[in-house]
């Protein structure tokens, strides 16, 4: 048993649409194809399929964020006095 | 003596300056000054000398059964030694695997398994920064997959097992209990309460779960909205029910409101500290 093919199994359905989408419409077939222990396969089949769906979606935006941010204005580049203003 | 403060945000710095005699305590995303150049880290020290600052880290993921990024370690390591925080923080979440980056922190199966991941991560995270974490509690949308524990006892044991403090997010707290099913007074009380020294304070908004699988909501923690009444109630139980010095951090991360609004919010955190210890002092006296 192995909880870091557990963890690695949950990072992809949180940040890969086609894999949470696969395992949503056929979760038994998805799971048989990551190397878990039967035990973690039945805890999994029980996942809270609502929250999943939430989670995606809200780590989806997470990352999108970051990414602007990244591109963005820093704060000193935020703080320089903008020509001809007061 | 408990102190109140708010977390760094570059659009309310000229504010948090303008006020610093109304704020006890200026908390700092750490990971925002990794890549930071010379002139940013002189004015976090600039900031140091004039408020007490403390430093939160939000990218290393100790809940986790593999071992957190040393290079990411290495800078927070780095950035505490030239900053000296009075203390810095991390939270109970895991936020990559197998190579992919979640984005943000996730709540991992709550195993022994976690936990031991955990607080073999917690050691390192102390051997190479010098000066022990606070822990904190995460909200999750999503009830941890495969997990055996629930989340009371899987934090305790990872609090007592690496001998750690505790910052407890009451939002997040919250926000599980709702979402989950649990009085959050009940959830609050089954933490290891005598570990918490910090607390972080925020709102949130009700979102709605996919139509094709649900018609409720679940309670979102997105730092863009006013602490809730029920979260000061929940500030008052806990400074009811500890003894130490609680410091504790409002959380906003955008929708600002003006900084007259902040500062009401920083009070009614101070009531309810007042009224809880104010109520823990009549018990003992009862008693």
């Amino acid at each position: 048993m192995s909880s870091i093919d557990v963890e690695t199994f949950l990072a992809r359905l949180y940040t890969d649409r086609n894999a949470l989408d696969h395992f949503l419409s056929d979760p038994i077939r998805v799971l048989n194809s990551y190397p878990l222990a039967e035990e973690e396969k039945e805890l999994l089949l029980r996942l809270d399929r609502s929250g999943l769906v939430l989670a995606f979606n809200s780590f989806a935006k997470k990352r999108e964020t970051l990414q602007r941010r990244k591109k963005g204005k820093s704060f000193w580049q935020r703080m320089r006095p903008r020509a001809n203003s007061a | 003596m408990d102190r109140v403060g708010i977390g760094w945000r570059p659009e309310l710095a000229a504010s948090i300056f303008s006020n610093l005699e109304n704020i006890d305590v200026v908390e700092v995303v750490a990971d925002d000054y990794f890549r930071a150049p010379k002139h940013k880290i002189q004015a976090l020290k600039t900031l140091r000398s004039q408020v007490s600052v403390v430093l939160h880290g939000v990218s290393l993921g100790p809940a986790s059964c593999i071992s957190i990024d040393r290079g990411r370690l290495g800078k927070l390591a780095d950035l505490v030694a030239t900053v000296q925080p009075e203390f810095w923080s991390e939270h109970l979440a895991f936020v990559r695997a197998g190579g992919v980056e979640i984005g943000h922190l996730a709540a991992p199966p709550r195993t022994s398994d976690s936990i031991n991941g955990a607080v073999e991560n917690i050691r390192v995270m102390e051997e190479v920064v010098g000066l022990p974490p606070l822990l904190e509690n995460i909200a999750t949308l999503i009830e941890p997959p495969a997990s055996t524990l629930n989340e009371a006892t899987w934090i305790t044991k990872i609090l007592e097992q690496s001998d750690k403090p505790m910052l407890l997010d009451l939002h997040n707290l919250y926000a599980n209990a709702l979402n989950f099913g649990y009085r959050p007074q009940d959830l609050l009380l089954s933490m290891p309460l005598h570990r918490v020294s910090a607390v972080h304070i925020s709102g949130g908004r009700w979102i709605s779960e996919p139509a094709e699988i649900s018609s409720d909501q679940r309670l979102l923690d997105d730092h863009v909205h006013d602490v809730p009444a029920d979260v000061y109630e929940l500030l008052k139980l806990l400074a009811q029910n500890v003894s130490r010095p609680l410091t504790v951090i409002l959380e906003r991360d955008g929708n600002y409101p003006s900084f007259s609004q902040i500062l009401l919010q920083l009070d009614l955190a101070r009531s309810a500290l007042r009224e809880g210890r104010m109520e823990q002092e009549k018990t003992r006296v009862a008693a």
